[in-house]
């Protein structure tokens, strides 16, 4: 039980896919201008994560591994990413309308979200069991969540401070994004994991 | 044997999903048919769940997109009246907050989620999708093409000066055109095209050859001649001349005794056309009144004729000839910079806001 909330705090914290691994950078910075659509994207990135991390894991622990295949890792991961976030956009449409205001419209732009496949990655790379994994794509989610969000937090104050004009609106972001990445370093010495 | 395997899991995996998505798509995520009141009186039925713009383009009513349907033009918005939806971040971001709190929304982005009532400008409901021929292509400055194009089906055209027409080469990536030909001419339209480096639209133009088909959507805009009786001054920059040839023609013809003047600017006299025709055109009409400028020519230059090309920018000209600001009336058309200068030069010279229509491309 410990070991499953030091993975999901370190998740979130030490080891943000953002801002430790800077996976899944593109939506990083061109969706956090305002606070509520990185709201509605990094909980499309949350959702995603755990429900392709699940898929994932099982055809990995019950086809791949056993046939001798986890060469096809990369590949099937790709695959099925792209399947179920079709899948998963269609439905939530159809059936929670209020849920797609909010996120659905993100769902598209995370087919080729490289954090996604990052964790589908790292998770097997780690061997994580069935339950660390869930807790694992949880934290990540939600820890790219708390990224994104703070980063429309500073960007709307990025406003009124007037940045160098050369550096252009993707360059400060990217500075910002590195200045993110120092503070959350501070966390490193908390968790063990 | 083990590619054997790998072969059939991955495409094993690949059909399923696609299986998966075929029937999911087929009989779960499925919508009713809804119906779409526009404008209160004309009502269709259109099966839920795609956007506003293509159920009613399935009906054949086009509504205008420039950025084809990304959300990014705000062309195709209408007002919402029943069965409003929250706005979506895109909405939030093309529409100021006035107009989404007073109903408007997107079209490209909005979807038929329910019975709807939804207002639109009327001429759009006019806007129709026109099949022609090229007859003629003609060759008016190294980067600019005339295209004389017979109407096949509608055969004619109604259109107001200064309006433009939408073509699309490819579905999804539309551009406008404006109308380059004179009104009364209803079986055919001219469109003039500047070839852009790498663009898609223009260098799809320029490859097309006599005799090809073209298709296109129009007419749309609110770029267009006003009835009264006001000086017309038309400011042009390069192929911005294009609708100016119908609004001239129709202020000389249909309105005896209403000034118009047309300022018209390039960089070069290579990048300018049709100054022979509106040369002549000044001997002609004696309301009608021609200041060309080239802005990247030190000398200012003589036509056989006698007539002046002057030097420096467009605007320069404008601040030079307009005496009374007020009884002007004007429409510009050019790249988005020479408008904006030339704006400031004719507020400055008394022409009242309302009274400035402009086509920024």
């Amino acid at each position: 039980m410990k070991m499953l909330i030091l993975i999901f705090f370190a998740s979130v914290l030490t080891n943000n896919i953002a801002l430790t691994y800077f996976l899944g950078m593109c939506p990083f910075i061109a969706i956090s201008k305002n606070t509520k659509a990185a709201s509605g994207m990094g909980m499309a990135v949350t959702y995603v994560m755990v429900i392709t991390a699940i898929v994932n894991y099982t055809i990995y622990t019950f086809i791949l591994v056993p046939m001798g295949l986890e060469y096809l890792a990369f590949l099937i991961f790709i695959i099925v990413i792209a399947g179920i976030v079709q899948i998963l956009e269609m439905l939530v449409e159809r059936f929670f309308p209020v849920l797609y205001v909010s996120f659905g419209i993100f769902l598209p732009l995370i087919t080729v979200n490289c954090a996604i496949l990052g964790l589908s990655l790292f998770m097997i790379l780690r061997d994580y069991s069935f339950m660390q994994m869930i807790f694992y794509s949880l934290g990540s989610g939600l820890g790219w969540w708390l990224a994104i969000v703070a980063m429309a937090g500073l960007r709307r104050m990025l406003m009124l401070s007037e940045p160098l004009e050369s550096l252009g609106d993707a360059g400060i972001t990217v500075i910002l994004a590195g200045f993110m990445a120092l503070s959350f370093f501070g966390f490193s010495g908390i968790l063990p994991v | 044997m083990i590619y054997l395997f790998s072969l059939l899991i991955m495409n094993g995996l690949i059909v399923f999903i696609l299986i998966l998505l075929i029937l999911i798509k087929r009989y779960i995520a499925v919508y009713d048919d809804y119906s779409v009141t526009i404008n209160g009186d004309k009502e269709i039925v259109v099966p839920g769940g795609q956007t506003i713009v293509s159920s009613l383009t399935q009906n054949k009513i086009f509504l205008p997109s420039a950025c084809g349907g990304k959300g990014t033009c705000g062309l195709c918005q209408v007002k919402v009246v029943e069965g409003l939806t929250d706005p979506l971040s895109i909405e939030e971001a093309v529409l100021p907050y006035k107009e989404i709190v007073a109903g408007y929304r997107l079209g490209c982005q909005t979807k038929v989620r329910g019975d709807l009532k939804i207002e639109i400008p009327e001429e759009y409901l006019s806007v129709k999708e026109y099949k022609g021929s090229i007859s003629k292509i003609e060759t008016l400055t190294h980067d600019i093409n005339r295209f004389d194009i017979d109407l096949i089906e509608p055969r004619e055209i109604e259109f107001k000066s200064g309006q433009y027409v939408v073509v699309e080469p490819i579905p999804g990536e539309t551009r406008a055109y404006s109308i380059a030909s004179i009104r009364k001419n209803k079986d055919k339209i001219s469109l003039e095209v500047k070839k852009i480096p790498n663009g898609i639209c223009s260098t799809y133009m320029h490859a097309l050859n006599e005799k090809d088909e073209l298709s296109f959507y129009g007419p749309y805009g609110d770029f267009y001649l006003r009835k009264n009786d006001y000086t017309v001054v038309c400011v042009a920059g390069g192929v911005g001349l294009a609708p100016m040839k119908s609004i001239i023609d129709e202020v000389i013809h249909d309105y005896p005794g209403r000034k118009v003047e047309l300022y018209y600017g390039a960089r070069t006299i290579d990048d300018m056309y049709d100054y022979e025709r509106y040369i002549s055109l000044t001997g002609e009409h004696e309301n009608f009144k021609f200041y060309p400028a080239l802005s990247e020519v030190d000398e200012v230059l003589h036509h056989p004729s006698g007539f002046v090309f002057d030097t420096g920018f467009i605007n320069n000209e404008i601040a030079k000839r307009i005496e009374d600001g007020n009884a002007c009336e004007a429409y510009l058309c050019g790249p988005p910079i020479m408008i904006n200068f030339c704006i400031q030069t004719l507020v400055d010279k008394g022409v009242p806001d309302d009274r400035i229509f402009y086509d920024k491309f």
